[in-house]
């Protein structure tokens, strides 16, 4: 039999089921960091998503406005923005042609008319700055007057010998078989002088209008030139405004306002002949010319177009004229581009987006381990609370089943003892006379043996009801139950005995006593071959530090076997005294539960002392 | 004046035996009546079932074992402190048990001693010695549990 604390494997054994049903509890734990960071992270996920899924609905909406809306809304400006030109153009060409003074000198001639004529044109073109000369050609196409603006921007009109004729040019042959109140708006070139491109280069045109004598005589044509340098930055800018970017092509498929300023007005030069709108966007330009409305857009491998046509004639008011000289503002976004819109953002805002997540998830995990670190010390304290719950129940249970089994063991194992013992004596009593003395030796010792047992079965119980009783601290005099258990103590042999007086201690008082008497009785025990036995109860320290001792001058023990001391049945001394190698065990296991310490310091022959402290008393 | 018997309540037939040893060995001559559970105490002494001693003496001394099957020692004395007569009777609990518990449960109960049979014989012989010489010779008991049982 082992001593009655709870044995090993049951006391850890409600341990065992609780780490078991402890397991999924630091699972779920385990799980709630992923948990908690999906907790952050799905919202925060979720809002940013929709922030970006926003910013790309916004950027292709955009996109989408460049590609049709704004191409067209820029090549509408465009046009209306020409013809607002063309209209002022025609208009002035119209209010000179059909001057009076003009009239007057057509009418009348004189050098006097003529002059006049030449200071209204000079007068005109000061106020005109967009003109950079006026013409009157005769109805052979010699020019007959002439004011042009000079390098110095001053309108001069030209001596005689300085005008040229331009019988040839288009757009005398143009202009000089209109009927009255028709204008003619020239081709857009550059202009040139005496056959060289004048450079910087100045975009022209021209409005003419036929001149009529008062009388319906034809006489000859008007010529405005017209800088278009204006218009056509005008035209460049206000395409940038919107987003975009507007071309000018001519009707041969020319730009005269290009992508770049090296392919503009490549008609004008040999050698770049072959730079045209018309073979750089071959199917662009056929869907321009071959399109029945003056607007419309073109989707070809190039690009994406937009183009609205200008008709010069129309814009002259000549709708009754066969040709029908276009040019055309066109909108492109290149392949490249509108791919760029719709891709490259996309892909830029997926990327950010991506690298947002990541950002939000690290920050989630973080957040998310911070606030795991804090419920797994909630969890643990819970765990432990539960832990120290359950361990309770068990240790009660445990209490329990131990109570049921002392209280059979002290009824049921005394039993038999008893009926070893009495019968033996009966037999002994009785039929004594018929045994030998061997016979009646061997009774003997079966009684002893039963009556040690019984004592054994005593002490064992006693230590498990140390064990197991409810400990109930008071306020105790230590030296008076000392003496109480020393007067109980009967000591065969004569002890002088010390106790220090007044000695307080807080601790149950059943348990002290039982605790003063396992050490008294040992120190009388082992002082039974001392020749003055000597034992002296007291202390060391006071208040809570306090040291007792129970010190004699008896046999003593090697304190090699220190350690063995107050394990159950252990005894130093098992031949020479009697006893059952419980009551140290007993005395420990009373100061453990005060939470208190036990110690001896002993050599063999010059006797023992015992010290315990009884520590905080427990509750 | 007739002895009274003594209502030895002891299910253990070795605990019978050496009781009755005891006791004889201490020159007791009452006649001594065993009851081998609660059951049959209580039969004995409220006078019903196969065992009833109805018109018997009543027990001068009640020795009772607290272990016993089906009803058990401490039923047996709280149903015969239940009653009138019964109160008046001598109870001594002998049991091998020291438990706390049953000893405050005995004396809540009313038994008149409580005694732990020691497991030397001779201890015990003595300890019989001193009941029956108390219980049987210095203690006075009310007249009516010189009383017949009731029948």
């Amino acid at each position: 039999m082992t001593d009655f604390a709870i044995p090993p494997d049951k006391a850890r054994s409600p341990q065992r089921w609780w780490s078991r049903a402890a397991m999924p509890s630091r699972r779920f734990v385990a799980r709630g960091l992923y948990a908690k960071a999906a907790f952050v992270f799905v919202p925060a996920a979720f809002l940013a998503t929709a922030a970006f899924a926003l910013v790309v609905w916004v950027e292709a909406e955009a996109i989408e406005q460049l590609h049709g809306k704004t191409l067209e809304q820029i090549v509408d400006i465009a046009v209306i923005d020409v013809n607002a030109h063309l209209r002022n153009g025609v208009t002035d060409a119209g209010f000179l042609a059909d001057d009076r003074t003009l009239r007057q000198w057509l009418e009348t001639g004189g050098v006097a008319n003529r002059q006049r004529l030449e200071e209204q044109l000079v007068e005109f073109l000061g106020h005109k700055p967009q003109y950079n000369s006026a013409r009157l050609l005769d109805i052979a196409g010699q020019e007959v007057l002439r004011v042009d603006v000079n390098a110095a921007g001053q309108p001069v009109a030209l001596a005689q010998h300085l005008l040229q004729d331009k019988a040839s040019r288009y757009y005398f042959e143009e202009t000089i078989g209109l009927p009255d109140g028709n204008f003619y708006i020239s081709r857009l070139d550059l202009n040139v002088e005496r056959g060289v491109i004048e450079v910087p280069i100045r975009p022209t045109l021209r409005f003419a209008a036929p001149v009529f004598h008062p009388s319906g005589e034809r006489r000859g044509v008007l010529v405005l030139n017209y800088n278009a340098r204006d218009l056509l930055e005008d035209l460049r800018r206000k395409a940038i405004g919107r987003g975009g970017e507007v071309w000018l092509i001519d009707e041969a498929g020319y730009w005269l306002l290009g992508p770049d300023p090296t392919v503009e007005w490549a008609f004008m030069y040999h050698d770049r002949q072959s730079l045209s709108f018309a073979a750089a966007h071959g199917a662009a330009w056929e869907a321009m010319r071959n399109a029945k409305e003056l607007v419309g857009a073109a989707s070809t491998a190039t690009g994406e177009f937009a183009f609205a046509a200008v008709d010069r004639t129309l814009a002259a008011g000549n709708p009754g004229r066969a040709t029908r000289p276009r040019w055309y503002a066109v909108a492109f976004l290149s392949p490249e581009r509108a791919k760029s819109n719709a891709n490259s953002p996309l892909l830029a805002e997926t990327v950010v987006w991506a690298g947002t997540l990541v950002l939000f998830a690290a920050a989630s995990l973080a957040i998310g381990s911070q606030w795991q670190r804090r419920s797994v010390s909630e969890a643990k304290v819970r765990d432990l609370a539960h832990q120290l719950e359950t361990d309770n129940m068990a240790l009660a249970s445990v209490n329990r089943e131990l109570e049921a089994f002392s209280y059979s063991v002290s009824h049921d194992l005394r039993t038999p003892l008893r009926s070893i013992d009495g019968f033996s004596l009966a037999l002994y009593e009785d039929y004594g006379d018929t045994l030998d003395p061997e016979g009646r030796r061997y009774l003997e010792r079966i009684r002893l043996a039963a009556q040690r047992m019984g004592h054994l079965i005593d002490d064992l119980l006693g230590l498990a009801r140390v064990t197991t009783t409810d400990i109930r601290p008071t306020p105790i005099d230590v030296t008076q139950l000392a003496r109480t258990v020393v007067d109980a103590v009967e000591s065969p042999h004569p002890v002088r005995w010390t106790i220090e007086p007044g000695m307080p201690a807080v601790a149950d008082a059943g348990l002290l006593q039982i605790l003063l008497e396992n050490l008294l009785g040992n120190a009388v025990k082992f002082t039974a071959k001392a020749d003055h036995a000597e034992i002296s109860v007291g202390r060391r320290g006071r208040g809570a530090d306090t040291v007792f001792f129970v010190a004699d001058n008896g046999a003593g023990f090697d304190m090699e076997h220190a350690g063995r001391l107050f394990g159950a049945f252990q005894r130093l001394h098992a031949d020479t005294y009697p006893g059952t190698g419980i009551g140290l065990a007993t005395a420990q296991r009373i100061v453990s539960r005060h939470g208190g310490r036990i110690w001896a310091e002993a050599s063999p022959d010059l006797g023992a002392t015992f010290f315990f402290t009884l520590g905080k008393p427990g509750p | 004046m007739t002895a009274r018997p003594i209502l030895l309540i002891e299910d253990n037939p070795d605990d019978e035996a050496l009781t009755i040893r005891a006791l004889r060995r201490n020159k007791i001559s009452n006649e001594i009546i065993v009851a081998r559970d609660g059951v049959e105490a209580l039969d004995y002494l409220f006078g019903t079932g196969p065992r009833a001693c109805a018109g018997r003496l009543t027990p001068q001394l009640i020795l009772l074992d607290l272990n016993l099957p089906r009803i058990d020692g401490l039923e047996v004395l709280r149903r015969v402190r239940a009653d009138a007569d019964g109160r008046k009777l001598p109870i001594v609990v002998l049991t091998s048990s020291r438990e706390e518990r049953d000893l405050l449960c005995g004396y809540e109960l009313g038994c008149n001693s409580y005694v732990r049979k020691p497991i030397a014989f001779d201890a015990f012989v003595e300890a019989a010695r001193r009941l029956c010489e108390y219980w049987l010779n210095l203690n006075e008991c009310p007249r009516g549990n010189d009383a017949r049982m009731p029948s």
